[in-house]
C-alpha cells in the first residue's frame, strides 16, 4: 500500500493458481500474479479489484502486509482497524513497512530457496528468532499494541536493497559494524532486492523512527523474543580486530521500574550465555583471565548498545515499544490512576539503568591453539 | 419433558451448559467491559456469593423434595401465584434463549456464512432444535453430557495454547475502574450464573441425595471457566478493547497455532459450539414446554414442540439490529434474570419455607 493524494495504491500478490502443482523440476519457483489498483480504502480496492481478476479474492491467506513508511508516518489505524475488522485476515499475518513503495518491495521479493511465494513470506519473516536483525510482528500483535495503553506498536522494517539505496544510506552505518545496518543499507551484491532490516517504530499509528540490526537485537533480548544472535565485539588482545560472540538469553530479563520524582527510573537486567565463535592460530580466549576480560568488553559493549536503544526509543522516539510501562502499573490500583499519569507522554523522561550478566561458557569445537 | 430420572453428571452438564453457551458467546466481554481489569477480582466474588445464594437454595429446597420451583408457588399462593411465575419463567426462557440464538447466528453469518440469509441460518437451527426435542429429555441430557466435556476442553485448550501470548500485566491495575464497579455494581455480573435457574426445576429429575452435590459443583466448574476464559481474555487483549462484537472466545481461538502445521483450529472450536449450543437450546426448549404444561394441563407435549420451535424462530427475528440484540442480551436479560431468578423465585421459596415450617413444626417431616 501507498498512499498518493490520500488515496492509496493497493498491490496484490498472488501465487498464479496451479502453478505449485504443475509439472518441472522441483527448484523452480511458482510464478505470481501481481496486480494493483489505485483506491480509496482497502476494501475499495478489493472491490475494484474483483472484478478485474477472474475469482473472488480471499484475503483468508494473506501471509504479509506491506506498507510504504510514507504512508506509515501519516497514520495507518484506519487501515490497520478495517484489517482486523475482516474476518478472512488472520491476526498471525505479518506486518512490514517499507521504506520503499510498498509494490517495489513486492515486486522484489523474489523468493531464493523456497518455490511458493507464501512459504517465502512464512519463512522469511520468522529469521528473526536466529538473527535478531528484525522483529516478527504480526497484525494482531501490532492492533493490541495500538489500542494497549502500556506499549506502542512496532513493525518489520523493509525495503528494496539496490547499489544506489547502499550508497545514499553508507553514512550512517558506524565502522566496519556488520549489525548496524537497516534495511536497504545491507551491502548486498544484488541488483534490486527486498529485504527486512531493522525496526519500524510508531507512536500511536504513526511512523516515528526506525531502529538499526542492532537495536533489533537490544528490543528482542529486552521483551524476551531471541533464540540467539551473532555479536561482534572489539578483540582486547589485537588493535582492529573483532571477536563474534553467539550470544543467547539465558534467563529471562527482569525489568524494574520506580518512579523518581514522577519520572520512571528503570533498571534491566540482562543474563546472556556467549559461546565464542572467533577462532585463529592464537586463540586462547578461554583461560580465566582471559575469559574475564572478553566478558568485561562483552558486558561495556552490550551496556552502550542497549542503552542507545532504550534511551533512543525513550527520549528520542518517546515509544515504548518493549512494554516497560506494564512493569509500572502495578503501582496503580485502578484503570483512572494509570491513565492520569499518561505513560506514553512520560516514557520519554525515562532514566535507564542496566546490568550484563555475561556467561562465556566455551567455544564450539576447537577450544585452544 | 418426561418426569424420568436423570443421572447426577448429566444434571451438572445441564447446569453448566448455560453459563458455557454463553461463554461462548460474549458473555465475557461483558464483564470486562463493566468491571476492566478487575474482572477476575469480580468472578471470583461473585462466584462465592453464587455458591453461598446456591446453598440456601439447597437448604429451602430441601423441604421441598420432588417438587418444583412451581409447586412450590402453587403450595405458596394457589395457582395464581404458580401461574404467575410460570408465566415468568416461560417469557425468560423463551425469550432468553431466542435472542441468545439470534446473537449466535449473526456472528456464524459473519465468520463463515457471509453469504446466507439470516433468516435461513435461524431456521435451520430451529429445525435441529424441533428434532431434538422430538427424541425426548432423557435423549437431550446424555447428548449434553457428551458435548458439554468438550466445549470445556475446547475453552481449557485456548488457555493453555495462548499462553505463549499472554501478557499477566493483563490483571492490573489490580482494582479496575475501582472498588464501586468492582464490588458493588459488580454484583450484577451475577447474571452469569443464569444456570442457577434450573435448580428449581430440577428436584423432581433427579435423586433428593444428589441435589446439593450437583449444585455446588455446577456452580464450582462454572465459577472455574468464567474464571479462565475471562483470565486468558485479559491476558491475551488490552482492557480498553475494540469494538468487535463477534464472539471474544471465538477471537482469542483465532491466536492459537501450533507451529507452522496447525493452524486455524478456531473452525474446529466453532463446529464443537454449535453442536453445543443446539443441545442447549433444545434443553431450554424442553424446559419451556414442560412449564406451558404444567401451566396449561395439556396431556401431549410432542404437538407443542412445533409450536414452541416457532416461537422461538418468530422471537429471534424480532431484534432489527446488533444494537438492539446488545441492549436485549446485557441490559434487559441482564436484570431480568437476576430479578427472576435472584430475587422473585429466593422469595417465594423463602416464602414458602416459611409456610411450610409453620404447617410442620415437627422436625424432618417433608412436602411430598
Amino acid at each position: 500500500m501507498y498512499g498518493k493524494d490520500n488515496r492509496l495504491n493497493l498491490t496484490l500478490q498472488f501465487t498464479k493458481p496451479n502453478s505449485s502443482g504443475e509439472g518441472g523440476s522441483s527448484g523452480e519457483t511458482a510464478p505470481s500474479v501481481i496486480d494493483s489498483v489505485e483506491c480509496s480504502s482497502i476494501d475499495s480496492g478489493l472491490t475494484l479489484l474483483n472484478s478485474y481478476v477472474s475469482k473472488e479474492i480471499n484475503l483468508s491467506h494473506c501471509k504479509v502486509i506491506v506498507i510504504s513508511s510514507e504512508l506509515a508516518a501519516r497514520g495507518i489505524s484506519k487501515e490497520i482497524y478495517s484489517l482486523m475488522n475482516n474476518v478472512q485476515v488472520r491476526p498471525d499475518s505479518n506486518i512490514i513497512i517499507s521504506r520503499s513503495l510498498a509494490k517495489d518491495y513486492i515486486e522484489n521479493a523474489i523468493p531464493s530457496l523456497e518455490n511458493l511465494v507464501a512459504k517465502f513470506y512464512e519463512v522469511y519473516t520468522q529469521a528473526s528468532e536466529y538473527t535478531g536483525y528484525s522483529v516478527n510482528t504480526t497484525i494482531g500483535e501490532f492492533f493490541n499494541n495500538l489500542t494497549d495503553s502500556y506499549y506502542e506498536p512496532s513493525a518489520i522494517l523493509g525495503g528494496v536493497n539496490s547499489p544506489s539505496t547502499q550508497l545514499s544510506n553508507s553514512s550512517s552505518n558506524s565502522g566496519n559494524n556488520d549489525s548496524t545496518y537497516k534495511a536497504e543499507d545491507t551491502p548486498f551484491d544484488v541488483k534490486n532486492t527486498a529485504e527486512n532490516m531493522g525496526i519500524a517504530v510508531f507512536h500511536s499509528d504513526k511512523l516515528v523512527g526506525e531502529l538499526n540490526a542492532i537495536d533489533s537485537v537490544a528490543h528482542l533480548i529486552t521483551t524476551n523474543k531471541l533464540d540467539y544472535t551473532t555479536i561482534s565485539i572489539d578483540n582486547p588482545y589485537k588493535d582492529s580486530d573483532t571477536i563474534d560472540l553467539r550470544i543467547e538469553p539465558q534467563r529471562k530479563t527482569k525489568i524494574k521500574v520506580d518512579l523518581v520524582n514522577g519520572s520512571p527510573y528503570i533498571t534491566l537486567d540482562y543474563s546472556l550465555t556467549a559461546k565464542i565463535i572467533s577462532a585463529n592460530e592464537d586463540f586462547k580466549f578461554l583461560s580465566a583471565d582471559e575469559n574475564t576480560n572478553i566478558t568485561r568488553v562483552a558486558n561495556q559493549y552490550l551496556e552502550t548498545i542497549f542503552l542507545e536503544y532504550l534511551y533512543k526509543t525513550s527520549m528520542e522516539l518517546n515509544s515504548d515499544i518493549s512494554g516497560i510501562g506494564k512493569y509500572l502499573i502495578g503501582q496503580y490500583t485502578t484503570v483512572k490512576d494509570w491513565t492520569n499519569y499518561n505513560w506514553s507522554e512520560n516514557f520519554k523522561n525515562s532514566i535507564f539503568h542496566v546490568n550484563f550478566d555475561t556467561n562465556i561458557t566455551s567455544s564450539y569445537i576447537v577450544k585452544e591453539t | 419433558m418426561s418426569e424420568t430420572k436423570i443421572g447426577k453428571f448429566e444434571a451438572i452438564a445441564l447446569i453448566v451448559s448455560i453459563l458455557v453457551n454463553h461463554l461462548i458467546l460474549n458473555l465475557p466481554k461483558g464483564f470486562i467491559a463493566s468491571t476492566g481489569s478487575a474482572s477476575s477480582l469480580n468472578i471470583l466474588f461473585v462466584t462465592i456469593i453464587a455458591l453461598l445464594f446456591t446453598l440456601l437454595i439447597v437448604k429451602l429446597l430441601h423441604k421441598f423434595p420432588n417438587l418444583d420451583i412451581l409447586d412450590i408457588s402453587k403450595f405458596l399462593g394457589g395457582n395464581l401465584l404458580k401461574n404467575m411465575i410460570g408465566i415468568l419463567f416461560l417469557l425468560y426462557f423463551l425469550f432468553f434463549s431466542s435472542t441468545f440464538l439470534r446473537n449466535f447466528s449473526e456472528d456464524l453469518k459473519i465468520i463463515y456464512l457471509q453469504q446466507k440469509p439470516l433468516i435461513f441460518i435461524l431456521a435451520i437451527f430451529t429445525l435441529a432444535i424441533i428434532i431434538v426435542n422430538k427424541l425426548g429429555f432423557k435423549s437431550m441430557c446424555k447428548s449434553n453430557l457428551i458435548f458439554m466435556p468438550l466445549v470445556l476442553c475446547s475453552i481449557f485448550i485456548i488457555f493453555i495454547a495462548n499462553a505463549q501470548n499472554f501478557t499477566p500485566q493483563g490483571l492490573l491495575p489490580v482494582l479496575g475502574y475501582g472498588i464501586i464497579p468492582t464490588f458493588f455494581s459488580g454484583i450484577s455480573n451475577l447474571f452469569a450464573f443464569s444456570g442457577i435457574a434450573f435448580l428449581y426445576f430440577l428436584p423432581p429429575k433427579v435423586e433428593s441425595k444428589d441435589f446439593k452435590k450437583i449444585a455446588i459443583i455446577s456452580v464450582i466448574i462454572s465459577g472455574t471457566f468464567l474464571l479462565l476464559s475471562i483470565t486468558s481474555l485479559l491476558f491475551l487483549f488490552p482492557i480498553i478493547e475494540n469494538t468487535e462484537d463477534v464472539m471474544s472466545l471465538y477471537i482469542a481461538s483465532r491466536h492459537i497455532s501450533f507451529g507452522r502445521f496447525f493452524q486455524r483450529l478456531d473452525a474446529f472450536f466453532l463446529l464443537t459450539w454449535i453442536i453445543s449450543i443446539v443441545s442447549y437450546l433444545s434443553i431450554v426448549l424442553s424446559l419451556s414446554i414442560h412449564i406451558f404444561k404444567k401451566l396449561t394441563h395439556i396431556e401431549h407435549e410432542t404437538s407443542m414442540v412445533y409450536c414452541f420451535g416457532f416461537l422461538m424462530f418468530c422471537i429471534s427475528l424480532i431484534p432489527s439490529s446488533f444494537a438492539q440484540l446488545d441492549f436485549l442480551e446485557n441490559t434487559l436479560f441482564k436484570y431480568m434474570v437476576l430479578g427472576i431468578v435472584f430475587v422473585i423465585s429466593f422469595i417465594v421459596l423463602l416464602l414458602a419455607y416459611m409456610k411450610y415450617k409453620r404447617l410442620h413444626k415437627k422436625e424432618g417431616d417433608v412436602l411430598v
